[in-house]
């Protein structure tokens, strides 16, 4: 057996954190929708509503935390870092990258 | 009364014990070596053995004369000797410690008679490390046993690292010149945690370089999990492996699991190649699969990161670019054209990450592209793996030698290590040996062990021994004559203390 890739465990774990995985959102959200859905993701975890508490990855669900979903918005609002997330959520998605309208 | 011993056997016994305790059997190193010890001895395991076991077999000897004048006093000498001196260690290690008696365990391993102290400390630490207690040795010196303690270790932190090591060593290494209770019960013990689990391979993997009545039992019901239908081993030698083996108590349910559950091969060929995966789930997720195998350490082939690098290729070209180019625009990105630009290096990157974990040859690709720069580029992480641990071996004596050696036994691992990743680049290009060797490798495989015993002494004879036996090995697939020779007397450790700048 192989020893395990830390490196490539990171990096797994990296694009399982994608910000649209985290935040539950299309790629193609706005910034008002990003901004709108962090606020009520955080407003629920605080809350402790159960079914916040975890999302959807193409490899299973996965927790979610206050920190995640403060992390995505943060990353999201880099323009450069976002175009980079978007292109990882739409292939994951299934859509053709780069290819739908956007809405920001 | 006619009193029939084994006066060689016993004459033979006392002239090696008189030549341990004289300390003959230690190598010797000329110039300013390091003092040389003997063999060290468990006094209190051989006095005990002398004034108590000894007796008490003499004893029997001539109580059975006595009572039968045959020919029967010999046998109940050598009945009573074997009895006392195997007893111990069956009561500790098959009875105490499987049972969650350690401390009883232990006690009776104190009462093992032992002539050598490294084996009776690496009784009492390998029993440790298996049935409880924490390992104390006071040093950390290289002995095979230490190497069993930390993999036992190691895997019960989560880490396979220590085990995958071991398991190099012993690769090269006929299993004669281990200690007897490693090559059985310590490599049984290895394998218990994948047995556990019910990975098989991974069992079959451990028990490879084992002995034994024990060890194979367990290679039979993995054989019987992983052998086609019809080369599976038959109920009735699993039984017969079965009786014959120690710890019956334990492996009952396997045997009936294993005859329970007939091999199923097709699903375990399921996990495969997923580069078939990439037509219908799409690249990206074919992405995520290698790099989920990868972490969890599954094999990962050359075939799949070549078909994952050429999927990437057809969808990494000039128009996605444009778009990403036009999206980055539209997000208000000061750089757009460096933002746009990002995309390829960062997917890059990943499948060098990826190509790192594959095992194996790798063979030239037809043409040149990603997949060619991916093997190029993991050749070159190969070779400065080992030029990381050449480095400092080039220019400089032990005087001026830039590193500051650790224990026997951490360098020992960290040895292993790098033997593990000349393992790994040979595996990929079986040209790389004389390349790897006229670039360092030479002065790094022969002055380590040396450099080892000028630090450590004979506490670092085994290890130097090791190192050496390793460098002459690959110094005849070089045919470089002058570190074979070199090597060939550094490796009966200490007689000669030769070195290469």
């Amino acid at each position: 057996m192989a020893a395990p890739s830390a490196e490539c465990e990171n990096l797994l774990r990296q694009h399982l954190a994608n910000p649209f995985l985290v935040l539950g959102l299309e790629p193609d959200a706005s910034r008002d929708e990003l901004e709108r859905q962090g606020a009520k993701l955080l407003a629920m975890l605080a809350a402790g509503v159960r079914r916040a508490a975890a999302y959807s990855t193409p490899r299973g669900r996965r927790d979610r935390t206050p920190e995640m979903v403060r992390a995505a918005l943060a990353e999201l609002r880099d323009p450069a870092r976002r175009l980079l997330h978007e292109w990882w959520a739409q292939g994951l998605a299934g859509q053709s990258p780069g290819a739908g309208t956007p809405r920001s | 009364m006619v009193l029939i011993l084994p006066i060689g056997g016993i004459v033979w016994l006392l002239i090696w014990l008189f030549r341990a305790l004289r300390g003959k059997s230690a190598p010797q190193t000329a110039g300013p070596a390091p003092q040389t010890r003997g063999t060290q001895v468990a006094v209190f395991q051989t006095l005990l053995f002398l004034l108590a076991y000894f007796p008490l077999a003499v004893w029997a000897a001539i109580y059975v004369a006595n009572r039968n004048p045959g020919a029967w006093s010999g046998l109940a000498f050598g009945v009573t000797l074997f009895v006392l001196c195997s007893g111990p260690y069956w009561l500790a290690w098959r009875v105490l410690g499987p049972f969650g008696l350690p401390v009883l365990g232990r006690l009776a391993l104190y009462l093992a008679p032992c002539i050598e102290l490294e084996s009776f400390q690496g009784n009492q630490e390998l029993f440790s490390a298996a049935f409880g207690g924490t390992p104390k040795p006071s040093r950390w010196t290289a002995t095979p046993w230490l190497f069993f303690v930390i993999a036992l270790r190691r895997e019960s932190e989560g880490s396979a690292d220590g085990i995958d090591q071991l398991l190099e060593f012993l690769d090269a290494r006929p299993p004669r010149r281990l200690p007897r209770r490693l090559r059985t019960q310590g490599v049984e013990l290895l394998a218990w945690p994948a047995l556990r689990q019910g990975d098989w391979e991974e069992a079959q993997r451990r028990l490879t370089p084992g002995r034994g009545r024990g060890v194979r039992l367990l290679r039979s019901l993995a054989a019987a999990h992983l052998a086609p239908a019809g080369k599976a081993p038959s109920a009735l030698l699993l039984w017969l492996a079965w009786l014959l083996a120690p710890e019956r108590r334990c492996t009952m349910s396997l045997v009936r699991s294993a005859l329970a559950s007939p091999p199923a091969p097709e699903a375990r060929r399921a996990a495969a190649p997923a580069a078939a995966a990439a037509a219908e789930d799409g690249v990206w997720h074919l992405h995520l699969q290698l790099l989920a195998r990868a972490a969890a350490g599954r094999a990962v082939s050359a075939a799949d990161v070549e078909a994952l690098a050429v999927g990437w290729e057809a969808v990494l070209g000039r128009k996605i670019y444009l778009r990403l180019l036009t999206r980055a625009v539209e997000l208000g990105s000061p750089d757009a054209q460096a933002a746009a630009a990002a995309l390829r290096p960062a997917v890059e990157a990943e499948l060098m990450a990826l190509a790192e974990t594959v095992e194996g040859v790798w063979p030239e690709p037809a043409r040149p592209g990603l997949v060619a720069k991916l093997r190029r580029r993991r050749l070159d992480r190969l070779f400065s793996a080992i030029q990381a641990e050449v480095e400092p071996f080039q220019g400089h004596d032990f005087a001026s030698f830039p590193r500051k050696l650790d224990t026997p036994l951490a360098e020992m691992e960290r040895w292993l290590q790098f033997r593990l990743s000349l393992q790994r680049l040979l595996a990929s290009n079986a040209e790389a040996l004389p390349t790897a060797w006229y670039n360092g490798l030479r002065l790094a495989a022969c002055n380590w062990p040396v450099y080892l015993l000028r630090a450590h002494g004979p506490a670092a004879h085994w290890a130097c021994r090791e190192m050496s036996v390793w460098c002459e090995t690959l110094a005849r697939e070089v045919g470089d004559q002058e570190i074979i020779k070199l090597s060939h007397g550094n490796s009966r450790v200490g007689r000669l203390r030769l070195f290469r700048r």
